[in-house]
């Protein structure tokens, strides 16, 4: 067990008063949330605002209860596509660091033009791959891909490179050969830096559903959002994206708890 | 013949204005068995001398070799020790061990229970399943002279081993070193900053001077061993120290600095 580490923060979070241990716990935060859900509420009632430009967060819930099934079934194909697009990023992303990482040729030549297209803005093609793709999964699913990929090119290249030079010295001091170095020193070190391009990489993924779904489609949530639009059903559109984001924040969490499982020394 | 034999060793760093001679045909002479200590200002190329003895980089001029072989890459039979640990922070305290047996690919469940010894040896076998982040620094330490010990090298190499320690902790560990030597009579080339250290602990010291990096003088530390603190009250010691001492304020000057003033 590490004493000495959970020691130190302990002693720094020390809870002095019932006050402290309140804003220290999870109930502080909640509260918050809680008391700006009923100032929405209060404020919806007391103003007569009209439903169309903002309807109460009780009518939102109460309808997402109602209409559970049409919600399930367009959140379905959404987090499909968006964990499709995103495993082919995290898969195909780390391949090109490694190569990029391991051989100087590759680096030159392909890594001035990999930070090139990661400074375009993604979304922008998004036209242009219904143009090549068809209006179907598949597009839906390369601006996915194509919108999370580089960050998981530069992250894990970034982290493959940042092996601490003492590790380094030392490893090469017992006679490591280059293959040996790769998995026991560079894999390891790089990992705290794979999850993190992870969280970014799933956070753009998430984006890059939704506007594919804006773009062409005939389910999912994002078409809901743009259909919800047309019939002017603000409480539909809102029901839609607090599914959307109740979806990717479980995603952030889930790659957010992943990592500290892996990169287990780093707590 | 010497074990350790390093003849007319030279190595150059840097190019046109930034050229530094790290080492001037450096000669020395290691008997296998011995414990031999660098000390010399900063920057005369102690741990120039232990990379190239390594066998990390080539050394610009001379050679260098141990058991008669010419270094040409690292090898099996030295072990090494860094100023800092250099543990694997994902690994835990007996699989850092384990890593040199682990690079030459031998099998590990043999290795196990000669891990455990040297962890004996070091007073921290209860924390084999630790991580190195649960450890101070001092036993960091420790835990880095057993992965060095864990082949059996014949060469141990140690850069300042105990120079992020307190004193008391490095005096501890000074004893400690002293008795693994004596159990297993290896050859140990030294290198550190502390004269007294040196003293203490070697058959003999070598006096490296600046500038360019160069051997200035050597002594013979004839005294009895095993030794303890109390070797402190002993005039020879102490009159070894102040010999040395002045031995390394006059390599400070440079040959090179001597001659663009004139
Ligand atoms: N990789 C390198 N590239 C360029 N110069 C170097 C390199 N390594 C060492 N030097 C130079 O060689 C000289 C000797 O360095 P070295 O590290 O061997 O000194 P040292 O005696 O170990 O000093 P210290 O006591 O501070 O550790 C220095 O002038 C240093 O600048
Ligand atoms: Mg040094």
């Amino acid at each position: 067990m590490s004493q000495r580490a959970s020691a130190e923060v302990g002693d720094l979070a020390a809870p002095s008063s019932l006050w402290d241990r309140f804003v220290g716990s999870w109930a502080w935060p909640t509260t918050v949330f809680v008391l700006l859900l009923v100032g929405w509420e209060a404020y919806v009632r007391l103003s007569g605002i009209l439903p169309v430009i903002l309807p109460a967060p009780s009518a939102v819930l109460s309808y997402m209860w109602v209409q559970r099934e049409l919600l399930l079934e367009n959140a379905w194909p959404t987090v499909l596509h968006c964990l499709l697009g995103f495993v082919l990023a995290v898969v195909g992303g780390i391949a090109i660091a490694v190569l990029i990482t391991q051989f100087t040729t590759i680096r030159r030549g392909f890594y001035p033009l990999v930070v090139g297209i990661a400074l375009i803005p993604k979304i922008s093609v998004a036209p242009l791959f219904t143009l090549w793709f068809g209006a179907g999964t598949v597009a839906r699913v390369s601006l996915v891909f194509f919108i999370a990929f580089f960050p998981m090119v530069v992250s894990p290249a970034s982290g493959l490179m940042s092996v601490d030079a003492g590790l380094l010295r030392m490893a090469r001091a017992f006679g490591a050969s280059r293959s040996q170095i790769f998995w026991s020193l560079r894999v390891p070190s790089a990992m705290p830096y794979v999850f993190d391009g992870m969280k970014v990489a799933m956070s753009l993924a998430v984006i890059g559903i939704i506007v594919a779904e804006f773009v062409t489609a005939d389910r999912g949530l994002g078409y809901l959002v743009i259909f919800a639009t047309g019939l002017l059903d603000t409480t539909m559109m809102l029901a839609a994206i607090i599914l959307l984001s109740i979806i990717g924040l479980g995603l952030y969490f889930a790659i957010e708890t992943a990592g500290r499982i892996v990169v287990y020394w780093r707590s | 013949m010497a074990q350790i034999e390093i003849t007319n060793v030279s190595k150059n760093f840097g190019f046109g204005n930034r050229a530094v001679v790290a080492l001037d045909r450096v000669n020395l002479q290691i008997e296998k068995g011995s414990f031999v200590s660098l000390c010399g200002p900063s920057g005369c190329g102690k741990s120039t001398l232990l990379t190239l003895m390594l066998g990390l980089q080539a050394p610009s001029g001379g050679e260098i070799r141990i058991n008669e072989q010419p270094v040409l890459s690292p090898d099996k039979s030295i072990g090494t020790v860094f100023q800092d640990a250099n543990l694997m922070p994902w690994r835990t305290v007996l699989s850092n061990i384990l890593y040199p047996v682990e690079l030459r690919r031998l099998p590990k469940a043999q290795f196990r229970e000669r891990a455990l010894e040297l962890l004996d040896l070091v007073g921290l076998r209860r924390f084999a399943d630790h991580y190195p982040a649960e450890l101070s620094g001092g036993m960091r330490q420790r835990v880095s002279i057993c992965r060095a010990l864990i082949l059996d090298p014949d060469i141990l190499l140690m850069d300042e081993p105990f120079s992020a320690l307190d004193a008391l902790t490095r005096d501890e560990m000074s004893l400690e070193l002293q008795r693994i030597w004596s159990l297993h009579g290896k050859t140990v080339v030294f290198v550190t900053h502390s004269i007294r250290e040196a003293v203490f602990l070697s058959d003999r010291v070598v006096v490296m001077g600046l500038a360019p990096g160069r051997i200035t003088e050597e002594f013979d530390i004839s005294l009895e061993r095993p030794r303890s603190a109390e070797i402190e009250t002993v005039d020879r010691f102490n009159t070894l120290i102040h010999d040395i001492r002045g031995s390394i304020a006059r390599g400070r000057i440079g040959v090179d600095v001597e001659m663009e003033r004139t």
